[in-house]
């Protein structure tokens, strides 16, 4: 699979009973890998990758078609170079991003050759549970919702 | 519409003041100003033409209208400055309270109601079994019996049915995935410092010390 370096990337998250509405970051809900994210890994042999969205090849509104769930969605943003930055000296790139090609018919849909895997969000077991935590939190701190820049 | 202003010391004297109004024409509006800012208008007949002069008890019962209008004016313009005072008084109290912590502010209380609005929704909505619901009810009833204040969390469903729950506030990050086994998680963070808490597999309901001391860490920032 191809790894990206650098990009921006955007998840989409499902409102369904998100509080309050409105937040700056995603919720830490949508950073779980879903049962079908799971599945899909353990199919692939490979570590739970959570669907994100490369920017310069999918629009939000092509990836709302692609993911298809009936629930308002939210698009949060991030930079790949800093996503793939944290991490520590013992656990270094916590987080990676790579180019995942969808199975048809979904592959035919415009937009589908932007679709990515975020790996990184399901605890490795020997990766200590605290600092996961903390990774993940600097994470979904970096997220950031349509229209605001990264600083 | 003939119009005299008056000030507050001939006014207060109008009942003995009335002969240089039988001179004029078509009284029919008065407006007096006193203190440089109040202003009253008393009118002596809503029907009567402009060009009627008006007589001797017209005028009479003119001056006993603005005598009395004066009269509640004033009593009225005491109880403004006595109800000033003690807005004023309130608005130090509540400046006072907030500062002692003693009452939160209306933000937040707000969104603490809609929080508790929130929580009732998501079992009405289908969004969460009974059983998942009450488990939620139970460890927010728990959290709240440990502090004093709770503030509302930033809280989510995630796919895989964890509930999540977080807080944060300036270098403190606290979160609760409460798992769809009935467990749950907590972690906590102090971004500024080395200080890392956490516990996993709790069952609903049970705060730790190490969870509250934590808790009490967190929430105390929405004091400050």
């Amino acid at each position: 699979m191809e790894e990206l370096e650098d990009g921006i990337v955007f998840r989409l998250a499902f409102l369904q009973a998100d509080f309050p509405p409105n937040s700056p970051h995603i919720s830490l809900a949508h950073l779980r890998p879903s049962p079908k994210d799971l599945a899909r890994a353990e199919e692939a042999g490979h570590a739970p990758l959570v669907t994100v969205f490369d920017a310069a090849r999918t629009t939000v509104d092509q990836a709302v078609v692609i993911r298809n769930i009936p629930t308002p969605t939210v698009p949060f943003f991030w930079n790949v170079d800093k996503i793939i930055a944290i991490g520590s000296d013992a656990w270094p790139r916590a987080f990676r991003v790579f180019r995942e090609e969808l199975l048809p018919p979904d592959n035919g849909l415009p937009g589908a050759d932007g679709h990515c895997g975020l790996e990184g969000l399901q605890r490795p077991p020997d990766m200590p549970i605290k600092l996961f935590k903390e990774f993940r939190e600097e994470l979904r701190k970096m997220s950031r919702p349509p229209g605001r820049v990264q600083s | 519409m003939t119009n005299i202003d008056w000030d507050l010391p001939l006014a207060r004297n109008l009942h003995r003041a009335h002969s240089p109004w039988e001179e004029s024409a078509g009284i029919l509006g008065i407006s007096l100003r006193f203190e440089g800012h109040d202003s009253f208008e008393c009118f002596a007949s809503d029907d009567s033409p402009s060009e009627s002069r008006a007589g001797e008890h017209e005028l009479e019962q003119l001056a006993l209208m603005i005598t009395n209008r004066l009269e509640q004016a004033l009593q009225f313009r005491r109880l403004e400055e006595q109800l000033a005072d003690v807005s004023g008084r309130l608005a130090r109290l509540e400046k006072i309270a907030r500062l002692h912590n003693l009452i939160p502010d209306h933000e937040a209380e707000a969104l603490s109601n809609a929080w508790d609005e929130y929580r009732s929704s998501l079992t009405t909505k289908g969004l969460l079994s009974a059983p998942r619901g009450a488990q939620l009810e139970t460890m927010w009833q728990a959290i709240s019996r440990n502090v004093a204040f709770a503030p509302a969390p930033q809280a989510a469903l995630a796919e895989d049915g964890t509930f999540v729950m977080s807080w944060d506030r300036g270098q403190h990050h606290l979160e609760i995935e409460m798992l769809a086994n009935g467990s749950f998680e907590w972690f906590y963070m102090d971004s500024g410092g080395s200080s890392r808490e956490g516990e996993e597999e709790q069952p609903v309901g049970a705060i730790s010390s190490a969870m509250r001391d934590c808790l009490l860490r967190t929430f105390e920032q929405w004091r400050s």
